[in-house]
């Protein structure tokens, strides 16, 4: 398969460096700039009530966020504590930690980003295909053709322009949230149905205006490939029609759209800022946003973390597995 | 003189519908091709040979079209079949070896997937059985490794990807193989192992063989019988010795004198002036403008494919 | 195959789309949130013009006869927007290590000793039913309600308040944990009394440690259930096990990330005990909602009954079409004024605007009452002083109108302004004065205009005065929790924010002036509402600390707080700016009883602990 072990283990190590780079910046960076957590803590607790023992609450703090040890030690801890995604305690959120807020809010947006990033991939990247593809029937042509337009069109407007018509004027679907005010989370049938609904305007919006670029994305590679002398070889295989747009002209086209596939889920997160504060999900993109709000550190080193290692390991998952889908990939080199 | 035709081409015309105007990249073509014969088609580069053979195979891609002719495979009308018909009949009774023989194979597909891909289609799931041994028998007989089956097209040379498409067109014992410039792309000594080759396998199995080409001197070792093409019209149809030894049209006379031999060093094509513009030909003969023999009537009537000889066709006004 | 009618189409229409995009989105920048703040705003104004009209249709369709299940328990229902955003922390139920606003429970099922009431300016009694000051304000008895008791059934003991009080005092950094500063000794006298000794003598202790003025009222928990835990990390959460155990009207069903739902308990002592009415509201469920336009959108859909910060401007769109929908008022601005009014503090560290004058020479410069309308657009109370606009502290000034012809706080007059800077030597060079060769600047911390919509334009107008009398202004638009950040801090001549305030007590404002709170340039403040501008004046603070002495309302505190008031009014450094008015948004589409002006039996703060008293007042519209 072109796979040597040796590549493999350098490749995972690669993954560990990155990881540990990441959480080398997380470390330095807000050490680099001034005033620290537990400055900014005071100020946030200053916000509700006048402090009358600073002192001895800075103390307190400094010993709970354990920077009263010497930098190495902090630094190995912080270290050691990253790998195993132990960021430590939310400022705003004081004293949850932030792994479990960000445990908490990552079904939501991998529920609902990634299943729409998948759903628009694999759509469009169909839908693209057969905008070219010459046996596709004209009408079906002249249909999907529209749908390339949403590549112009950002998401969060898809978004507000569905939630005007549906939630507002035809109120056939919930305006935001999960689930319908007072209902019960659990695993019951009524409430999973629930939670679909109110999934559905957020998951249109992302995966219609996912779905234009797809399009526009297979349909140029599509072109070329249609171009292609095994194409024509296949025609004369006298291959049916489906099998040689399946086996030969999608297979090919679609190496491209893979790679882009696995960078876009790898930034998910970070993509789902807008449509998260749009729709009020709680996921991590909405929390990434409030605690930008909110300076909370801990939490945006956590997630930024996240997001650093998702990127990295879908990067990963991509090399190791790129040869099983193109076999001219090869990585035997020593 | 040989009746019994597998193919026959009457009268086709195959124009490219350009912004232009129409490219009649095959003109008024009339040929046969007898059971188990090697035929060679001769011309230059651009002449029509490619579309001529997609013709056959019902290929031509937009902007292509044929406007008129008939393509008689064993008597059936190729052209009048539908895409179904049509389909079923590529590579069980016509299968082509591409020109370009190094890109012709699916990059992410294994060898063995690509023949069985042909095997299955046409002869259905009842030749599962036994398949992946009928794909390396096959690949022997083309002069291969067994193990070529598993490899993806990157690891093989372009000779090997040459034999796995000979392979692959025998797959199905077609009644007609069409070659085209099949080995153009590879260098002398290879060439002439893969030619050689083609020439057995297509005589094991007993079919036909159309081979394009422009290299008159290769073709000479090949072919029974020879037909030279240019600017779209067919221009000279004999067996290769009748050909090589008393050609008639100026153009293949052109063209012998052109092969090059120790004795005389004459470059190819010792020909004045280009190669016809097909999107506007010029009236007549197409080859007026550079034929030394040239007539006033050249000029304006175009020279019907004619029976000079017992089986040797000349189109050329210098022969009425 | 490529068809070319079909390209042409397909590009006819990719440019009409695009070109549509670009009229709606009007070269809007690709900063996310830029974009989404413009697009907030567009959709804001285009979903409430249209919504509104189709909801205006709905509304006036007779409802249906038959009432849906969902409909039915939807009228036992209240739901209220959590106020500041999405929730947060919902697994976490102690309010001691966070500093996070614990919305829900202080209204629903957390309850105080005592109350305050704005309206009335009472502290009204509840789980303690009286206080008695010793001598001198040296210490204090409270005297618990005898008949409370916790919603599992435990009685309600002084042993919950002494227990309370004593890990607040040993952990300093807890939400209360400042009582610590103030007690000298606290002890239990019998199973209903406890008795405080202060450190100091300390009138205010009840208003400001126990009623409190703020939303944070101080939080008694049951000895039985948090006895032997790590106060530090027990969440206090277990619904299934009936945790948290409080006092209150409504138990935890549910809490997630999205929505807070509360149970009525119909066991509540205080209804037993007759002090309290069992609220019909079955059932509250708190949302967390995010942009402007969501909360219209949901109040017009009746979706929501109440939702504590909307902006003045809104309201008044979404009530033209949603009749159902009040507030405080009927007129604008609507609201009930926030006790804590707008400010600007200045920095009296930083020249040039160490200089009283100078000071002075701002406070001419600004037309305010311009500024405050072109802020709140046309829903903004003017404010010329930091104490809001409630009748003790409105008579307070009335009598003591004399100061303000002295001191003309709110008139504006840039010539004079001009006077000023020209001579303190000033030469204007361009469209600024300049010094020495240093332009007269002055640096302002705001908040982002996403945090609040009158941000922009309120520096927009300083800006345009403060250029009109040769000063240039920079702004730095931070977030919320930097603005604050930065206000502890010292790098700024003029930073705005909320002063905090009593609702008649004057001195609790005053206060924030005193130089105990004074700290030197490169020293952090600790209290985010204590002296930011960093002023010292020894004649004022001897003021503030003998009115500390008298209980609220003595009147021997008012020649007093003349003089206090006389040398803040010489010396400005701060600049009022307006009456802070969002009004909370109550629809009757499912409730009414809901406070107002006119029917002001408490405050409406539907985040704070007082709407406990709300809930009980409140009637179902369609029983
Ligand atoms: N898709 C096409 N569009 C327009 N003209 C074409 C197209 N394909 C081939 N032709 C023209 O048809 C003529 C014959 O081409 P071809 O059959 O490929 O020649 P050969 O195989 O003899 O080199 C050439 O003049 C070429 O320019
Ligand atoms: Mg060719």
């Amino acid at each position: 398969m072109g796979l040597s072990v040796g590549y493999v283990i350098r490749r995972i190590a690669m993954f560990l460096v990155v990881i540990w780079v990441a959480a080398t910046i997380n470390f330095i960076i807000p050490r680099l700039v001034p005033g620290d957590p537990i400055q900014t803590m005071l100020a946030h607790m200053a916000q509700t009530e006048r402090i009358e023992n600073a002192a001895a609450i800075t103390q307190e703090l400094r010993a709970t966020y354990g920077l009263d040890a010497p930098i190495q030690e902090q630094y190995a801890r912080y270290i050691l504590n990253s790998f195993r995604f132990d960021f430590g305690l939310s400022l705003n959120q004081f004293p949850t930690k932030v792994g479990d807020l960000v445990l908490r809010a990552m079904p939501w947006t991998i529920g609902l980003l990634a299943t729409t990033t998948l759903l628009s991939f694999g759509l469009g990247t169909l839908m693209g295909a057969l905008l070219v593809w010459r046996g596709t029937p004209r009408w079906a042509q002249v249909m999907l053709t529209p749908f390339t337009f949403f590549a112009a069109v950002p998401y969060f407007l898809l978004a507000v322009v569905f939630l005007y018509l549906f939630a507002y004027v035809w109120k056939i679907l919930p305006t935001g949230g999960v689930a319908t005010a007072g209902a019960k989370a659990e695993w019951t049938l009524a409430y999973v149905g629930d939670v679909l609904q109110h999934f559905i305007l957020p998951a249109a919006a992302m995966a219609l205006a996912g779905l234009g670029n797809w399009m526009l994305g297979i349909r140029g590679m599509m072109v070329t490939t249609i171009g292609a002398d095994y194409l024509n070889l296949a025609y004369a295989k006298g291959l049916t029609d489906r099998r040689i747009f399946f086996r030969y002209a999608l297979r090919n086209a679609m190496l491209p759209q893979v790679t882009s596939l696995v960078i876009a889920l790898g930034h998910i997160v970070s993509g789902a800022i807008l449509i998260e504060v749009i729709f009020t999900l709680p996921g991590i993109g909405n929390l990434l946003y409030r605690s930008i709000g909110f300076l909370d550190y801990p939490m945006i080193q956590g997630i930024t973390f996240v997001l650093v290692v998702s990127v990295a390991f879908s990067v990963l998952l991509l090399d190791l597995f790129y040869p099983r889908l193109d076999p001219r990939i090869t990585y035997t080199r020593k | 003189m040989n009746t019994d035709a597998v193919l026959r081409i009457n009268n086709l015309h195959v124009h490219y519908q350009t912004p232009q105007g129409a490219v009649k990249a095959v003109d008024e073509v009339n040929l046969f091709v007898g059971r188990g014969e090697r035929f060679g088609f001769v011309g230059e580069s651009g002449c029509g040979k490619t579309t001529t053979a997609l013709a056959i195979l019902q290929m031509i891609q937009y902007p292509g079209k044929i406007v008129a002719g008939e393509i008689l495979l064993e008597g059936k009308n190729l052209v009048e079949l539908n895409a179904e018909e049509m389909r079923r009949t590529r590579w069980r009774e016509v299968s082509l070896i591409p020109q370009g023989a190094m890109s012709s194979l699916n990059p992410v597909m294994r060898i063995k997937d690509q023949i069985a891909d042909a095997i299955l289609t046409h002869e259905g799931r009842s030749a599962r059985t036994g398949l992946n041994q009928r794909i390396e028998d096959l690949l022997v007989t083309v002069g291969l490794q067994r193990p070529v089956a598993q490899m993806f097209p990157h690891e093989l040379s372009g000779g090997m990807k040459q034999r796995v498409c000979v392979a692959m067109a025998i797959a199905l014992k077609p009644k007609l193989i069409i070659a085209d410039e099949p080995t153009s792309a590879l260098d002398v000594v290879v060439q002439r192992i893969v030619t050689q080759t083609l020439i057995e396998v297509q005589e094991r199995i007993g079919a036909s063989l159309i081979l394009i080409g422009h290299d008159m001197g290769l073709q000479a070792q090949i072919v029974h019988r020879l037909a030279i093409m240019y600017g779209g019209h067919l221009v000279e149809m004999a067996t290769v010795k009748k050909i090589f030894q008393a050609p008639q049209h100026p153009y293949t006379q052109v063209l012998i004198g052109s092969v090059p031999s120790p004795k005389t060093k004459k470059s190819p094509f010792a020909l004045p002036g280009l190669p016809p513009a097909l999107l506007n030909p010029p009236p007549g003969c197409v080859f007026h403008p550079r034929c030394a023999k040239a007539l006033e009537m050249c000029r304006t009537q175009v020279p019907p494919l004619h029976e000079i000889q017992a089986a040797h066709f000349v189109a050329c006004h210098l022969y009425r | 195959m490529p068809n070319k009618l079909m390209t042409k189409i397909a590009v006819l229409a990719a440019i009409a789309i695009i070109g549509l995009l670009m009229a709606v989105s009007c070269a809007t920048p690709a900063t996310p949130q830029v974009v989404e703040k413009v697009v907030t705003q567009q959709v804001e104004k285009v979903v409430t013009a249209v919504v509104t009209k189709e909801v205006e249709k709905m509304v006036q369709v007779t409802p249906v006869p038959k009432v849906s299940e969902a409909e039915s328990l939807r009228r036992q229902t209240l739901v209220m927007n959590h106020r500041g955003g999405g929730i947060e922390m919902s697994d976490w139920y102690n309010p001691f290590p966070t500093a996070r606003n614990m919305q829900g429970t202080y209204q629903l099922m957390n309850e105080a000793l005592f109350y305050l009431n704005y309206e009335t300016g009472k502290i009204e009694p509840w789980l303690a039913s009286e206080y008695k000051y010793d001598a001198n304000y040296a210490g204090v008895t409270i005297k618990l309600n005898p008949q409370a008791y916790w919603n599992d059934g435990k009685p309600f003991t002084a042993d919950d308040v002494i227990f309370t009080i004593n890990f607040l005092v040993k952990n300093p950094s807890f939400r209360g944990g400042a009582l610590g500063v103030w007690l000298k000794d606290f002890t239990k006298v019998d199973a209903n009394t406890v008795h405080f000794t202060f450190t100091q003598s300390y009138p205010r202790f009840i208003i400001e440690q126990i009623a409190n003025t703020t939303c944070n009222p101080l939080l008694i928990v049951p000895q039985h259930i948090w006895e032997g835990k790590d106060p530090k990390t027990f969440n206090n959460y277990d619904p299934a096990k009936g945790l948290p155990v409080w006092t209150g009207p409504y138990k935890l069903s549910q809490s997630t990330s999205s929505q807070i739902v509360y149970t009525l308990d119909a066991n509540w002592w205080a209804a037993k005990a007759g002090i309290g009415t069992l609220p019909a509201v079955k059932r509250v469920v708190m949302l967390g909602v995010l942009t402007e336009q969501e909360k219209a959108a949901k109040l017009l859909l009746n979706e929501v009954d109440v939702e504590p910060l909307i902006q003045a401007a809104t309201f008044s769109a979404i009530s033209k079409n949603n009749p159902k929908l009040t507030a405080w008022t009927k007129e604008s601005p609507f609201a009930w004024s926030d006790p804590n009014p707008l400010y600007a503090a200045i920095n009296t560290l930083r020249a040039p605007w160490n200089d009283a004058e100078m000071r002075w020479a701002l406070m001419y410069a600004v037309d305010r009452q311009k500024l405050v309308n072109l802020s709140f657009e046309g829903h903004g109370a003017l404010a010329n002083t930091f104490y809001p606009d409630y009748a003790p502290y409105e008579q307070l000034l009335a009598k003591n109108k004399d100061l303000f012809d002295k001191y003309p706080i709110t008139t504006y007059d840039p010539k004079k302004a001009i006077q000023i800077i020209e001579s303190k030597g000033y030469k204007k060079v361009g469209d600024y004065y300049q010094k020495d060769g240093k332009t007269l600047e002055i640096n302002m911390v705001t908040d982002q205009p996403q945090q609040a919509s009158y941000i922009l334009a309120m520096d927009q107008a300083f800006e345009q005065y403060f250029k009109a009398v040769g000063i240039k202004l920079n702004v730095r638009q931070v977030p919320y929790s930097v603005k604050i950040q930065e206000g502890l801090g010292d790098n700024w001549d003029m930073w705005i924010d909320a002063l905090q305030n009593s609702p008649f007590d004057p001195v609790t404002a005053l206060l924030h002036f005193h130089e105990r709170y004074y700290k030197p340039l490169g020293e952090q403040r600790t209290g985010s509402h204590d002296n930011p501008s960093r002023w010292k004046n020894s004649e004022y603070s001897a003021l503030v600390d003998q009115m500390s002495k008298l209980e609220p309302g003595d009147p021997k505190a008012e020649p007093l707080w003349r003089q206090a008031m006389e040398i803040l009014m010489k010396e400005m450094p701060y600049i009022p700016i307006a009456q802070q008015k969002y009004p909370e948004t109550h629809n009757e589409t499912y409730w009414t009883g809901w406070p107002t002006k006119a029917n002001n039996y408490i405050q409406p703060q539907s985040w704070c602990a007082p709407f406990n008293r709300v809930i009980q007042k409140l009637k179902p519209a369609n029983p």
